[in-house]
């Protein structure tokens, strides 16, 4: 009697279910093919237990009437695909032809024997099951492969229903065909229960949009399956203290279950409303890359006439300039218009890669030259603080690189040491590890603190070390965030070792190469 | 003969300093302010009102249209078809760009990253090809 309430139950929660995911679900295609879906495999399982009880009708007419709803329920299926996966019934050609031709002997068989032959009879689950098994994991296939092109919440929500699915079959086919083999018992009354399990499950993960990552799902479902074992110890147990025993282990589980569950609901939302923030957060630092984009005409604008008068001016085009304080003035002006001229090209540059609008130009490239003509460059600046400039060098092969970019990367590092050393100097360093290029810029400078080297890594680049603002004052922090994104473009990284204040910094260079 | 340049672009200042620069290296140059100018100039050209330019120095972003416009627009008549038309802006966009080169701009340059001397070398060399 307790196998039929089971039933009646799995029956009335399955339909309740599909109903419910079918009123709710936005996109009415799907939903429709989730309560058909839902209803074939409750009347599956319940005509399987009928089978078994000979309700009404005998096995052979149960088994006809199961072979006609288990077709029926593949078909469906392809058609629950098609309508997730976005496909077209054109795609299934194959798979229908030979389908359709599987079904046509069937049923030709139920006409002309007046039974069905051999390969199908009883037990159920024969040939003609594992044919349908087939296809049914054929269609797994393609909801799997739909599910690696898609991504976030619908990719989550395709592996549940895949997951569900093949818990499902499993139990099924244990209860089916393994236990009856092994027992010589009928089971098929736990079919009901099971196709109830997988509905509530599948509906669970198709109603949270903003679904919990699956894991917390499995840990509810345990908590669950848990709780409903526990609920049975009672009624099994014949010794009463056992049995009160079991009803306060029972009770205090489900005490502890309801917390735990709990406890996994508020982190998921939270790490939902995280992501969700996360999301926004790159939206808007797209969006604002895009704004300073859009505003480089306006940025560069007035800097033609201001640079091609200073031009004009200093060529003599309007006269000659006698005053040599003017002129000396106006040279001035003429380097800091190109200084500005070339910060808003950096910064335009750096927008344009990070928006992904410029790539690099590859080219082969001979670091140490590379690195020489930096150092050829910057030594008079060395030499005016007494510092000196070293390059270890160590032969390297040729390697792919954007060459002004990293020249300008490079640059821009040895610069900041030079600037930010009082006495002793720089050193560079250059190797091959890993596959990677390294390129080392060690000084004897200010140095930073652990927390300061922190900022650096966290990419908040404009915060110049504590001790480098106070000693010298307003500098450019964009040359090491162009340096950064410069080498981030390659694929690479840039990180900064310190042992502490006044101990000297060591910036570290890595790019991939090949 | 001076070479003929038509510069088509917005900002005055700009205008001016171009105007000043190719008129000592010179050229003869005729310059118009907005788009719907432009595309009227192409119109006296068709019509043999005007002489043809032997080159077009257009800014692409305009305030009354897009720069594209009047390339385009160029582009349709078999009067103005082979006019020789470079792109001398503040703007760059690969997409635009493309399509740019789509439409048959002769040559993309970027006004901020030219000196004066380098810009009127170029163009000089531009007539001359021509």
């Amino acid at each position: 009697m307790e196998k039929e309430y089971l039933i009646l139950s799995s029956v009335l929660v399955n339909f309740l279910i599909g109903l419910f995911i079918f009123l709710r679900e936005k996109n009415k295609k799907i939903g429709a093919h989730f309560l058909a879906s839902v209803l074939i495999l409750t009347f599956w399982s319940l005509f399987l237990h009928f089978y078994h009880s000979q309700f009404g009708l005998n096995q052979s007419q149960w088994l006809k009437v199961i072979t006609l709803l288990t077709i029926i329920f593949i078909f469906e299926l392809l058609f629950f695909i098609i309508a997730v996966s976005k496909k077209r019934l054109k795609d299934f050609k194959f798979f229908l032809i030979t389908f359709v031709f599987l079904v046509t002997i069937v049923i030709l068989a139920f006409f002309f024997n007046g039974r069905i032959p051999t390969i199908v009879s009883s037990p159920p689950l024969t040939t003609f099951f594992l044919c349908l098994f087939i296809y049914g994991a054929w269609l797994g296939m393609i909801l799997f492969e739909k599910m690696l092109k898609t991504a976030d919440i619908e990719h989550l929500q395709i592996k549940s229903i895949l997951m569900g699915f093949g818990v499902f079959i499993t139990f099924v086919v244990i209860f089916n065909a393994f236990i009856p083999l092994i027992s010589g018992k009928n089971f098929s009354w736990v079919n009901s229960a099971l196709s109830a399990l997988l509905t509530i499950f599948i509906a669970f993960t198709i109603s949270r949009h903003y679904l919990l990552k699956s894991k917390a799902i499995w840990l509810e479902l345990s908590i669950g399956a848990m709780g409903a074992i526990l609920l049975t110890l009672p009624f099994l147990i014949p010794d009463y203290r056992l049995k009160i025993l079991a009803a306060v282990v029972f009770s205090s589980f489900s005490f502890l279950g309801y917390y735990l569950i709990k406890i996994i609901r508020e982190e998921s939302k939270k790490r939902e409303e995280v992501e969700r923030i996360m999301k926004e957060w790159e939206k808007l630092n797209l969006a604002k890359d895009q704004f300073v984009l859009s505003f480089q005409h306006h940025l560069r604008t007035p800097l033609v006439p201001i640079k091609g008068y200073l031009e004009m001016i200093l060529k003599g085009t309007y006269g000659r300039e006698e005053n040599p304080v003017i002129k000396e003035k106006l040279f001035e002006i003429k380097k800091l218009a190109d200084t500005l001229y070339s910060l808003i090209e950096d910064l335009l540059d750096i927008q344009e890669l990070r928006v992904g609008k410029k790539i690099l130009n590859l080219e082969d490239c001979q670091v140490d030259n590379l690195i020489e003509s930096v150092i050829e460059e910057l030594k008079l600046s060395a030499d005016g603080k007494g510092l000196y400039l070293n390059f270890e060098k160590s032969s390297l092969p040729i390697i792919k690189l954007d060459k002004k970019r990293i020249r300008e990367a490079i640059w821009n590092l040895v610069d900041n040491a030079i600037k930010y050393t009082k006495e002793g100097g720089v050193v560079i360093a250059t190797r091959i590890e890993d596959e990677k290029l390294k390129i080392i810029v060690s000084d004897t400078g200010v140095g930073m603190e652990k927390e300061e080297i922190d900022y650096f890594l966290k990419g908040q680049l404009f915060e110049r070390g504590e001790e480098a603002k106070r000693l010298y004052g307003p500098g450019r922090g964009i040359g090491l965030n162009l340096a950064i994104e410069f080498v981030k473009a390659h694929g690479g990284r840039i990180w900064a070792e310190s042992k502490g204040k006044g101990k000297g910094s060591t910036f570290l260079v890595e790019i991939p190469i090949g | 003969m001076k070479p003929r340049i038509l510069i088509v672009d917005d900002d005055e200042s700009i205008s001016m300093l171009f105007r000043e620069a190719f008129q000592i290296a010179g050229f003869e140059v005729e310059f118009l302010l907005s788009g719907k100018e432009a595309i009227k100039r192409l119109q006296d050209v068709r019509q043999g009102d005007k002489e043809k330019p032997d080159l077009v120095l257009l800014d692409l972003i305009l305030s009354d249209m897009n720069g594209i416009e009047v390339l385009k627009e160029a582009r349709k008549y078999s009067e103005t078809k082979n006019l020789k038309i470079y792109a001398l802006t503040n703007y760059s966009n690969p997409e635009f760009n493309e399509e740019l080169m789509k439409e048959g701009i002769d040559k993309i340059l970027i006004k901020v990253q030219y000196t004066l001397e380098e810009l009127v070398l170029l163009i000089q060399e531009a007539v001359k090809l021509k």
